[in-house]
């Protein structure tokens, strides 16, 4: 397919693998194949290939592991290294796949994409998300921006040396009548002193990024000078 | 891009479509590969009722 206002040329393959394994040699074999003849383009082969690479993919089930399945683990790799694309690193859970008996859980659902494809997109992230009732999980790439959800506040002790935020504080604190439970009260007053403090240290230190990369443009021109005096 | 894939094990019931939806808005997916749906069709109509466009296109394999 071609994506886009600059029609990147796209190749997709949406596997669902069989669990046999001679079933899937010939799938491997299929996809390298593929991966020769379309040549050039943004690869993308995803899906449920019902294999682990390695044995920390999998727990509760086959975890001695056995000739046959080292064979199998063995053949995938090799299959990942000959079809030239990476199986990215999932984040957020290790497995993408749960037993109903609790006890088995394992990563067989793989995202593997081509150096192209990083190219156009920019490097990315697999997420593995929360299952709820079925026994896969959804995997999301998500491009670029880690997502780290809300900012925690934080608390910087040199506020303690300066004279104005005690003051600050108690402003903030008495300021505001609030009704209600005790528990709520305090909820609210710690939740306001949050952003007024957040809005002080502006005040106060704002501009601390502009003074920074000042700083570090005047080290530049101080190296640059030093390298020229020798 | 943002891609995703999935394993529904069955795409008939409501509960799994409401699923793949609120997985595309959430994460505002371009992409999806499901697996599983153990459907003999798929229509248009199902297709834009989870993607809740019309500006879309899919590829099926009957299981």
């Amino acid at each position: 397919m071609e994506w886009g206002v600059n029609k990147h040329k796209c190749i997709v393959i949406n596997v669902y693998s069989k669990c046999d394994f001679a079933a899937k040699k010939i799938l491997w074999d299929r996809l390298v194949l593929a991966r020769r003849n379309l040549g050039q383009g943004a690869w993308r082969i995803l899906g449920d290939f019902n294999t682990v690479g390695e044995r920390g993919e999998r727990r509760g089930v086959n975890e001695e592991t056995t000739g046959s399945h080292i064979v199998e683990m063995n053949f995938f790799n090799a299959f990942k290294r000959n079809v030239e694309l990476e199986d990215k690193n999932v984040f957020g859970r290790r497995f993408t796949w749960y037993h109903l008996n609790g006890i088995s859980m394992s990563r067989i659902d793989h995202v593997l994409i081509s150096d192209e494809w990083s190219r156009c997109w920019g490097d990315s992230a697999l997420w593995v998300l929360p299952r709820d009732v079925l026994d896969h999980c959804p995997l999301v790439l998500k491009v670029g921006g880690w997502d780290w959800g809300p900012k925690p506040f934080r608390f910087n002790n040199y506020w303690l040396d300066n004279r104005r935020f005690k003051s600050t504080v108690e402003e903030s604190w008495r300021g505001h009548n609030l009704n209600g439970w005790m528990g709520f009260i305090l909820k609210e007053k710690l939740k306001r002193l949050k952003i007024r403090l957040k809005d002080w240290n502006k005040e106060e230190y704002g501009g601390m990024e502009d003074r920074v990369s000042s700083l570090i443009e005047e080290i530049a021109e101080l190296d640059a000078r030093g390298r020229r005096a020798c | 891009m943002i891609v995703a894939t999935f394993n529904v094990r069955g795409l008939g019931g409501v509960l799994k479509r409401n699923k793949l939806k609120d997985l595309i808005r959430q994460h505002k997916i371009d992409f999806l590969a499901i697996q599983e749906t153990k459907m003999e069709n798929i229509s248009t109509t199902l297709c834009a009722s989870i993607w809740r466009s019309d500006d879309f296109d899919w590829a099926f394999r009957p299981s």
